[in-house]
Protein backbone atom coordinates (compact mmCIF):
# COMPACT_ATOMS: atom_id res chain seq x y z
CA UNK A 1 0.00 0.00 0.00
CA UNK A 2 2.64 2.18 0.66
CA UNK A 3 4.34 1.91 -2.28
CA UNK A 4 0.80 2.53 -4.21
CA UNK A 5 0.92 5.81 -2.58
CA UNK A 6 4.62 6.35 -3.41
CA UNK A 7 3.69 5.72 -6.92
CA UNK A 8 0.61 7.45 -6.71
CA UNK A 9 2.84 10.59 -5.60
CA UNK A 10 5.11 9.96 -8.66
CA UNK A 11 2.42 9.57 -10.82
CA UNK A 12 1.36 13.18 -9.86
CA UNK A 13 4.23 14.69 -9.76
CA UNK A 14 5.38 13.56 -13.50
CA UNK A 15 1.71 14.99 -14.41
CA UNK A 16 2.63 17.73 -13.09
CA UNK A 17 6.03 18.64 -14.76
CA UNK A 18 4.32 17.28 -18.30
CA UNK A 19 1.59 19.77 -17.89
CA UNK A 20 3.64 22.64 -17.01
CA UNK A 21 6.52 22.57 -19.24
CA UNK A 22 4.39 21.07 -22.30
CA UNK A 23 2.38 24.69 -22.62
CA UNK A 24 2.60 26.51 -25.61
CA UNK A 25 4.49 30.04 -24.75
CA UNK A 26 5.48 32.16 -27.36
CA UNK A 27 7.66 35.17 -26.33
CA UNK A 28 9.07 37.82 -28.78
CA UNK A 29 10.40 41.10 -28.17
CA UNK A 30 13.48 43.29 -29.21
CA UNK A 31 15.04 46.52 -27.65
CA UNK A 32 16.61 49.44 -29.58
CA UNK A 33 19.14 52.07 -28.40
CA UNK A 34 16.85 55.05 -29.34
CA UNK A 35 20.05 56.78 -30.49
CA UNK A 36 21.45 54.45 -33.19
CA UNK A 37 20.02 54.34 -36.89
CA UNK A 38 19.92 50.86 -37.74
CA UNK A 39 19.88 51.69 -41.38
CA UNK A 40 23.08 53.68 -41.37
CA UNK A 41 25.11 50.43 -40.75
CA UNK A 42 26.47 49.07 -44.02
CA UNK A 43 29.18 45.82 -42.91
CA UNK A 44 28.34 43.56 -39.70
CA UNK A 45 30.26 40.52 -38.80
CA UNK A 46 28.33 37.58 -37.31
CA UNK A 47 30.88 35.75 -34.34
CA UNK A 48 30.20 32.41 -34.35
CA UNK A 49 29.61 30.84 -30.95
CA UNK A 50 32.18 28.47 -30.18
CA UNK A 51 29.47 25.81 -29.11
CA UNK A 52 27.42 26.40 -32.22
CA UNK A 53 27.04 23.21 -34.39
CA UNK A 54 23.54 24.20 -35.99
CA UNK A 55 25.23 26.73 -38.04
CA UNK A 56 23.00 29.53 -36.69
CA UNK A 57 25.52 32.42 -37.54
CA UNK A 58 25.19 30.99 -41.13
CA UNK A 59 21.65 31.44 -40.84
CA UNK A 60 21.69 35.01 -39.58
CA UNK A 61 24.47 36.49 -42.27
CA UNK A 62 21.81 35.08 -45.04
CA UNK A 63 19.38 36.76 -42.96
CA UNK A 64 21.14 39.98 -43.30
CA UNK A 65 22.20 39.42 -46.38
CA UNK A 66 18.83 39.71 -47.83
CA UNK A 67 18.06 42.90 -46.07
CA UNK A 68 21.36 44.44 -48.01
CA UNK A 69 23.96 44.36 -45.73
CA UNK A 70 27.51 43.00 -46.38
CA UNK A 71 27.94 40.18 -43.69
CA UNK A 72 30.80 38.07 -42.54
CA UNK A 73 30.57 35.05 -40.12
CA UNK A 74 33.77 33.28 -38.48
CA UNK A 75 35.41 33.09 -35.67
CA UNK A 76 37.61 35.75 -36.32
CA UNK A 77 36.61 39.44 -36.36
CA UNK A 78 37.49 41.81 -39.68
CA UNK A 79 38.71 44.81 -38.44
CA UNK A 80 36.37 47.21 -40.57
CA UNK A 81 32.44 46.23 -39.60
CA UNK A 82 30.11 48.56 -38.66
CA UNK A 83 28.16 46.45 -35.77
CA UNK A 84 29.14 43.08 -34.67
CA UNK A 85 26.13 40.49 -34.28
CA UNK A 86 26.51 37.59 -31.48
CA UNK A 87 23.70 35.28 -30.58
CA UNK A 88 22.74 32.85 -27.89
CA UNK A 89 20.82 29.77 -28.66
CA UNK A 90 19.57 27.30 -25.91
CA UNK A 91 18.32 24.00 -26.84
CA UNK A 92 15.79 21.33 -25.36
CA UNK A 93 14.93 17.76 -25.85
CA UNK A 94 11.10 17.02 -26.91
CA UNK A 95 10.88 13.98 -28.64
CA UNK A 96 13.46 15.58 -30.86
CA UNK A 97 16.18 18.39 -30.16
CA UNK A 98 14.51 22.24 -31.00
CA UNK A 99 15.30 25.77 -29.86
CA UNK A 100 13.77 27.22 -27.21
CA UNK A 101 14.75 30.37 -27.30
CA UNK A 102 17.07 32.60 -29.63
CA UNK A 103 18.40 35.68 -28.60
CA UNK A 104 20.07 38.11 -30.80
CA UNK A 105 22.67 41.24 -30.37
CA UNK A 106 24.15 43.83 -32.81
CA UNK A 107 26.81 45.85 -30.91
CA UNK A 108 29.23 48.60 -31.19
CA UNK A 109 32.79 46.73 -32.40
CA UNK A 110 35.08 49.40 -30.31
CA UNK A 111 32.81 48.68 -26.93
CA UNK A 112 30.54 45.38 -27.42
CA UNK A 113 27.75 47.86 -26.49
CA UNK A 114 24.48 46.86 -27.58
CA UNK A 115 23.27 48.84 -30.01
CA UNK A 116 19.75 46.43 -30.75
CA UNK A 117 18.43 43.03 -29.20
CA UNK A 118 16.20 40.35 -30.08
CA UNK A 119 14.57 37.39 -28.49
CA UNK A 120 12.05 34.60 -29.46
CA UNK A 121 10.88 32.33 -26.79
CA UNK A 122 9.11 28.98 -27.84
CA UNK A 123 8.34 25.99 -25.96
CA UNK A 124 7.78 22.55 -27.68
CA UNK A 125 4.38 22.62 -28.60
CA UNK A 126 5.29 26.31 -30.30
CA UNK A 127 8.35 25.02 -31.46
CA UNK A 128 10.15 27.01 -34.89
CA UNK A 129 12.39 25.80 -36.95
CA UNK A 130 15.79 28.00 -36.61
CA UNK A 131 15.59 30.02 -39.72
CA UNK A 132 12.00 30.64 -38.40
CA UNK A 133 13.72 31.76 -34.89
CA UNK A 134 16.38 33.90 -36.73
CA UNK A 135 13.74 35.29 -38.97
CA UNK A 136 11.45 36.35 -36.64
CA UNK A 137 14.14 37.58 -33.90
CA UNK A 138 15.75 39.99 -37.09
CA UNK A 139 12.23 40.72 -38.25
CA UNK A 140 11.28 41.96 -34.41
CA UNK A 141 14.33 44.21 -34.43
CA UNK A 142 13.90 45.79 -37.63
CA UNK A 143 9.98 46.43 -37.07
CA UNK A 144 11.64 48.01 -34.03
CA UNK A 145 14.18 50.31 -35.45
CA UNK A 146 11.32 51.48 -37.92
CA UNK A 147 9.22 52.54 -35.77
CA UNK B 1 6.13 -1.19 8.91
CA UNK B 2 9.92 -0.68 7.26
CA UNK B 3 7.96 -0.39 4.02
CA UNK B 4 5.59 2.37 4.94
CA UNK B 5 8.73 4.07 6.38
CA UNK B 6 10.14 3.37 3.22
CA UNK B 7 7.40 5.12 1.21
CA UNK B 8 7.46 8.10 3.25
CA UNK B 9 11.31 9.08 3.48
CA UNK B 10 10.92 8.81 -0.10
CA UNK B 11 8.32 10.74 -0.81
CA UNK B 12 9.78 13.33 1.56
CA UNK B 13 13.25 13.06 -0.65
CA UNK B 14 11.16 13.35 -3.57
CA UNK B 15 9.89 16.56 -2.56
CA UNK B 16 12.58 17.71 -0.96
CA UNK B 17 14.78 17.26 -3.81
CA UNK B 18 12.07 19.36 -6.54
CA UNK B 19 11.45 22.44 -3.45
CA UNK B 20 15.16 22.74 -2.60
CA UNK B 21 17.26 21.93 -5.73
CA UNK B 22 14.84 24.03 -8.83
CA UNK B 23 14.27 27.69 -9.05
CA UNK B 24 10.88 28.65 -10.13
CA UNK B 25 9.24 31.87 -10.11
CA UNK B 26 9.36 34.31 -7.07
CA UNK B 27 10.26 37.83 -8.33
CA UNK B 28 13.04 39.73 -7.79
CA UNK B 29 11.94 43.33 -5.77
CA UNK B 30 13.13 46.67 -6.18
CA UNK B 31 14.38 47.08 -2.35
CA UNK B 32 16.92 43.72 -2.78
CA UNK B 33 18.08 45.52 -6.29
CA UNK B 34 18.92 49.62 -4.16
CA UNK B 35 22.81 50.51 -4.24
CA UNK B 36 22.82 52.43 -1.15
CA UNK B 37 26.32 53.49 -1.03
CA UNK B 38 27.07 56.95 -1.38
CA UNK B 39 28.86 57.52 -4.97
CA UNK B 40 31.96 59.44 -5.05
CA UNK B 41 30.79 62.16 -7.22
CA UNK B 42 27.43 64.55 -6.71
CA UNK B 43 26.35 65.70 -9.96
CA UNK B 44 24.39 68.85 -10.03
CA UNK B 45 22.04 67.47 -12.39
CA UNK B 46 18.71 66.05 -13.40
CA UNK B 47 18.24 62.60 -14.55
CA UNK B 48 15.58 60.44 -15.97
CA UNK B 49 16.13 56.31 -16.64
CA UNK B 50 14.11 54.38 -19.25
CA UNK B 51 14.72 50.54 -19.11
CA UNK B 52 14.35 47.64 -21.59
CA UNK B 53 14.89 44.29 -22.55
CA UNK B 54 13.57 43.10 -18.99
CA UNK B 55 10.48 40.29 -18.47
CA UNK B 56 8.14 40.10 -15.76
CA UNK B 57 8.47 36.80 -13.23
CA UNK B 58 6.44 34.31 -14.37
CA UNK B 59 5.16 30.44 -13.13
CA UNK B 60 5.99 28.90 -16.77
CA UNK B 61 9.30 31.80 -17.68
CA UNK B 62 10.77 31.51 -13.76
CA UNK B 63 12.25 35.01 -12.21
CA UNK B 64 13.44 37.36 -14.01
CA UNK B 65 13.60 41.17 -13.84
CA UNK B 66 11.44 42.84 -15.11
CA UNK B 67 11.71 46.79 -16.55
CA UNK B 68 9.43 48.30 -13.92
CA UNK B 69 11.55 46.84 -10.57
CA UNK B 70 14.82 47.22 -12.71
CA UNK B 71 14.02 50.97 -13.22
CA UNK B 72 13.04 51.86 -9.71
CA UNK B 73 15.83 50.22 -8.01
CA UNK B 74 18.02 52.75 -10.47
CA UNK B 75 16.07 55.34 -9.33
CA UNK B 76 16.06 54.87 -6.07
CA UNK B 77 20.43 54.17 -6.00
CA UNK B 78 20.91 56.93 -7.76
CA UNK B 79 18.77 59.07 -4.70
CA UNK B 80 20.43 57.24 -2.14
CA UNK B 81 23.69 56.94 -3.64
CA UNK B 82 23.07 60.85 -4.63
CA UNK B 83 25.10 60.42 -7.57
CA UNK B 84 22.54 63.26 -9.80
CA UNK B 85 20.80 66.17 -7.73
CA UNK B 86 17.42 64.91 -8.62
CA UNK B 87 15.56 61.57 -10.71
CA UNK B 88 12.41 63.03 -12.92
CA UNK B 89 10.21 61.17 -15.31
CA UNK B 90 9.08 61.42 -18.55
CA UNK B 91 12.87 62.61 -20.05
CA UNK B 92 12.45 65.82 -18.63
CA UNK B 93 16.12 65.90 -16.87
CA UNK B 94 19.25 67.24 -17.66
CA UNK B 95 20.78 63.36 -18.41
CA UNK B 96 18.42 60.39 -19.76
CA UNK B 97 20.05 57.08 -18.43
CA UNK B 98 18.97 54.17 -20.89
CA UNK B 99 19.43 50.40 -19.29
CA UNK B 100 19.23 47.98 -21.92
CA UNK B 101 18.89 44.07 -20.42
CA UNK B 102 20.61 41.57 -23.25
CA UNK B 103 21.06 38.68 -21.20
CA UNK B 104 19.90 37.00 -17.89
CA UNK B 105 21.66 33.61 -17.78
CA UNK B 106 20.25 31.31 -15.27
CA UNK B 107 20.51 27.69 -14.12
CA UNK B 108 17.18 25.95 -13.50
CA UNK B 109 18.66 23.02 -11.24
CA UNK B 110 21.78 23.05 -8.54
CA UNK B 111 22.83 23.56 -4.57
CA UNK B 112 24.64 26.94 -5.75
CA UNK B 113 23.03 29.03 -8.67
CA UNK B 114 25.00 31.59 -10.11
CA UNK B 115 23.22 34.15 -12.50
CA UNK B 116 24.73 35.99 -15.09
CA UNK B 117 23.50 39.52 -15.87
CA UNK B 118 24.09 42.16 -18.77
CA UNK B 119 23.67 44.95 -20.03
CA UNK B 120 24.04 48.32 -21.77
CA UNK B 121 23.89 51.66 -19.95
CA UNK B 122 23.87 54.42 -22.00
CA UNK B 123 23.61 58.45 -20.82
CA UNK B 124 22.50 61.07 -23.09
CA UNK B 125 22.53 64.93 -22.56
CA UNK B 126 19.11 65.87 -23.43
CA UNK B 127 19.88 69.29 -24.75
CA UNK B 128 22.06 68.62 -27.62
CA UNK B 129 21.68 64.49 -27.58
CA UNK B 130 25.45 63.91 -26.49
CA UNK B 131 26.24 60.53 -25.60
CA UNK B 132 28.46 60.75 -22.83
CA UNK B 133 28.74 56.67 -22.07
CA UNK B 134 28.20 53.71 -23.98
CA UNK B 135 29.43 50.99 -21.83
CA UNK B 136 28.49 47.24 -21.32
CA UNK B 137 28.04 45.71 -17.79
CA UNK B 138 28.26 42.20 -16.94
CA UNK B 139 27.63 41.01 -13.51
CA UNK B 140 27.02 37.55 -11.68
CA UNK B 141 26.16 36.59 -8.41
CA UNK B 142 26.07 33.25 -6.64
CA UNK B 143 23.63 32.40 -4.04
CA UNK B 144 24.23 28.80 -1.86
CA UNK B 145 21.79 26.82 0.27
CA UNK B 146 24.08 28.63 2.96
CA UNK B 147 21.31 31.80 1.90
CA UNK B 148 18.28 30.07 1.24
CA UNK B 149 17.30 26.13 0.79
CA UNK B 150 14.23 27.03 -0.86
CA UNK B 151 15.29 26.57 -4.74
CA UNK B 152 13.04 29.96 -5.50
CA UNK B 153 14.19 31.64 -3.08
CA UNK B 154 18.16 31.09 -3.70
CA UNK B 155 17.45 32.17 -7.40
CA UNK B 156 15.28 35.30 -6.18
CA UNK B 157 18.81 35.78 -4.27
CA UNK B 158 21.12 35.54 -7.11
CA UNK B 159 18.98 37.15 -9.71
CA UNK B 160 18.95 40.21 -7.44
CA UNK B 161 22.57 39.83 -6.14
CA UNK B 162 23.52 40.07 -10.40
CA UNK B 163 21.16 42.90 -10.74
CA UNK B 164 22.62 44.94 -7.74
CA UNK B 165 26.23 44.32 -8.86
CA UNK B 166 24.96 45.56 -12.18
CA UNK B 167 23.41 48.64 -10.80
CA UNK B 168 26.39 49.55 -8.65
CA UNK B 169 29.29 48.81 -11.28
CA UNK B 170 26.72 51.45 -13.79
CA UNK B 171 26.78 53.83 -11.19
CA UNK B 172 30.74 53.49 -10.44
CA UNK B 173 31.25 54.14 -14.38
CA UNK B 174 28.86 57.39 -14.36
CA UNK B 175 30.59 58.60 -11.21
CA UNK B 176 34.03 58.00 -13.19
CA UNK B 177 33.21 60.15 -16.28
CA UNK B 178 35.24 63.23 -16.99
CA UNK B 179 32.99 64.64 -19.15
CA UNK B 180 29.79 65.42 -16.89
CA UNK B 181 32.89 66.05 -14.29
CA UNK B 182 34.09 68.53 -16.69
CA UNK B 183 30.75 70.03 -17.33
CA UNK B 184 29.45 70.33 -13.81
CA UNK B 185 32.69 72.39 -13.37
CA UNK B 186 32.31 74.53 -16.56
CA UNK B 187 28.75 75.62 -15.16
CA UNK B 188 30.14 76.27 -11.78
CA UNK B 189 32.05 79.40 -13.30
CA UNK B 190 36.31 79.47 -14.48
CA UNK B 191 36.83 80.09 -10.11
CA UNK B 192 34.70 76.55 -9.57
CA UNK B 193 36.91 74.88 -12.43
CA UNK B 194 40.25 75.33 -10.78
CA UNK B 195 39.54 74.03 -7.55
CA UNK B 196 38.02 70.92 -6.74
CA UNK B 197 34.49 70.42 -6.86
CA UNK B 198 32.46 70.64 -3.36
CA UNK B 199 30.47 68.35 -4.63
CA UNK B 200 33.00 65.75 -4.42
CA UNK B 201 32.83 63.08 -1.23
CA UNK B 202 35.61 63.56 1.24
CA UNK B 203 36.41 60.39 3.59
CA UNK B 204 36.51 59.88 6.02
CA UNK B 205 32.61 60.51 6.39
CA UNK B 206 29.39 59.30 9.09
CA UNK B 207 26.51 57.77 7.26
CA UNK B 208 23.85 59.56 8.10
CA UNK B 209 20.34 57.31 9.32
CA UNK B 210 19.10 56.77 6.45
CA UNK B 211 22.24 55.92 4.73
CA UNK B 212 22.67 53.49 6.97
CA UNK B 213 19.77 51.83 6.13
CA UNK B 214 20.05 52.10 2.53
CA UNK B 215 23.68 50.88 2.69
CA UNK B 216 23.19 47.57 4.74
CA UNK B 217 20.02 46.95 2.22
CA UNK B 218 22.19 46.99 -0.28
CA UNK B 219 24.97 44.70 1.17
CA UNK B 220 22.98 42.07 3.03
CA UNK B 221 26.18 39.60 3.04
CA UNK B 222 29.07 41.27 4.54
CA UNK B 223 32.32 39.95 5.28
CA UNK B 224 34.14 41.46 8.25
CA UNK B 225 36.51 41.08 10.68
CA UNK B 226 37.57 42.92 14.26
CA UNK B 227 40.03 45.81 13.42
CA UNK B 228 41.29 47.20 17.06
CA UNK B 229 41.59 43.28 18.92
CA UNK B 230 44.97 41.38 18.34
CA UNK B 231 45.69 39.82 15.47
CA UNK B 232 44.53 36.86 17.27
CA UNK B 233 41.15 37.95 17.59
CA UNK B 234 40.42 39.77 14.36
CA UNK B 235 38.82 35.91 13.20
CA UNK B 236 36.88 37.31 9.64
CA UNK B 237 33.32 36.21 9.95
CA UNK B 238 29.99 37.07 7.58
CA UNK B 239 27.47 39.00 8.49
CA UNK B 240 23.90 38.41 6.78
CA UNK B 241 21.01 40.52 7.16
CA UNK B 242 17.41 39.33 6.85
CA UNK B 243 14.56 41.69 6.45
CA UNK B 244 13.17 40.93 9.34
CA UNK B 245 15.33 42.46 11.76
CA UNK B 246 17.08 39.61 12.16
CA UNK B 247 20.98 38.67 11.73
CA UNK B 248 23.63 36.22 11.31
CA UNK B 249 26.93 35.66 12.49
CA UNK B 250 29.01 32.58 10.46
CA UNK B 251 32.84 32.55 11.91
CA UNK B 252 34.10 29.17 10.91
CA UNK B 253 37.51 30.07 13.63
CA UNK B 254 35.38 31.12 16.33
CA UNK B 255 34.50 28.94 19.36
CA UNK B 256 30.53 28.77 18.47
CA UNK B 257 30.68 29.25 14.69
CA UNK B 258 27.31 30.02 13.74
CA UNK B 259 24.96 32.61 15.82
CA UNK B 260 22.00 34.40 15.36
CA UNK B 261 20.79 38.01 17.50
CA UNK B 262 18.74 41.17 15.86
CA UNK B 263 19.82 44.43 13.90
CA UNK B 264 17.99 47.97 14.59
CA UNK B 265 19.20 50.97 12.29
CA UNK B 266 18.24 54.46 14.57
CA UNK B 267 17.95 56.71 12.10
CA UNK B 268 17.95 59.64 14.43
CA UNK B 269 20.52 58.65 16.50
CA UNK B 270 22.89 57.20 12.67
CA UNK B 271 23.72 54.36 14.79
CA UNK B 272 23.06 50.70 13.73
CA UNK B 273 22.55 48.57 16.60
CA UNK B 274 23.44 44.90 17.16
CA UNK B 275 22.05 42.18 19.80
CA UNK B 276 23.69 38.57 19.54
CA UNK B 277 22.56 35.94 21.01
CA UNK B 278 25.23 33.73 23.60
CA UNK B 279 27.95 35.24 21.99
CA UNK B 280 30.26 38.16 22.81
CA UNK B 281 31.80 38.05 19.33
CA UNK B 282 32.19 40.62 17.17
CA UNK B 283 30.12 42.55 20.02
CA UNK B 284 26.61 43.53 21.24
CA UNK B 285 25.73 47.38 21.37
CA UNK B 286 25.52 50.29 19.15
CA UNK B 287 28.15 51.56 16.34
CA UNK B 288 28.25 54.32 14.17
CA UNK B 289 29.09 53.61 10.27
CA UNK B 290 32.15 55.56 8.68
CA UNK B 291 33.08 55.17 5.27
CA UNK B 292 37.05 55.28 5.01
CA UNK B 293 37.11 54.77 1.20
CA UNK B 294 34.57 54.57 -1.86
CA UNK B 295 34.75 50.34 -0.89
CA UNK B 296 35.98 50.60 2.75
CA UNK B 297 33.97 50.92 5.91
CA UNK B 298 34.34 50.90 9.89
CA UNK B 299 31.14 50.33 12.61
CA UNK B 300 32.90 52.13 15.21
CA UNK B 301 31.06 51.32 18.98
CA UNK B 302 29.35 53.82 20.49
CA UNK B 303 30.72 53.91 24.44
CA UNK B 304 32.86 51.03 23.63
CA UNK B 305 36.11 50.52 21.54
CA UNK B 306 35.14 47.84 19.11
CA UNK B 307 35.97 48.50 15.23
CA UNK B 308 34.37 46.18 12.84
CA UNK B 309 36.50 46.39 9.10
CA UNK B 310 34.81 45.36 5.98
CA UNK B 311 34.66 45.88 2.42
CA UNK B 312 32.21 45.80 -0.21
CA UNK B 313 32.56 45.49 -4.16
CA UNK B 314 32.70 49.00 -5.87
Amino acid sequence: MPLKKTALLLATLAAVATTTTGCAINRATATIDPSVNLGSLKAMHVAKQPKDDNDIDVLIAEKLRSRGYNVTTGGEKPSAVDAVVTYVDRWRWDITMYMLELTITIRDPKNDYPLASGKSYHTSLARKSPAEMVDEVLGNIFKEAGR
Amino acid sequence: MRTTLYGRVTAFLIVTALVGLTGCASPPTREAMLVGAPATKNYPYSVSVQTRGGTETSAMTGANVSNEELKVAVESSIVASKLFKSVVQDRNGDYELTIIITQLTKPVFGASFTVEMEAGWALTKVSDKTVVLRKVIKSAHTATLDDAIVGATRMRLAIEGAARKNIAQGLQAIAELGALEADSRAERGPTAAAVPGPAAVTYPRTLSGQDIAAHFASYPSIEARRGEAKPTRQAPFTLRIRGDGTVERSCPRCFTPSASGSMVVKRDDAQVCFDWRRVPYPASGCFKLVQTSATDFEMRGVGFETVINYSVAP
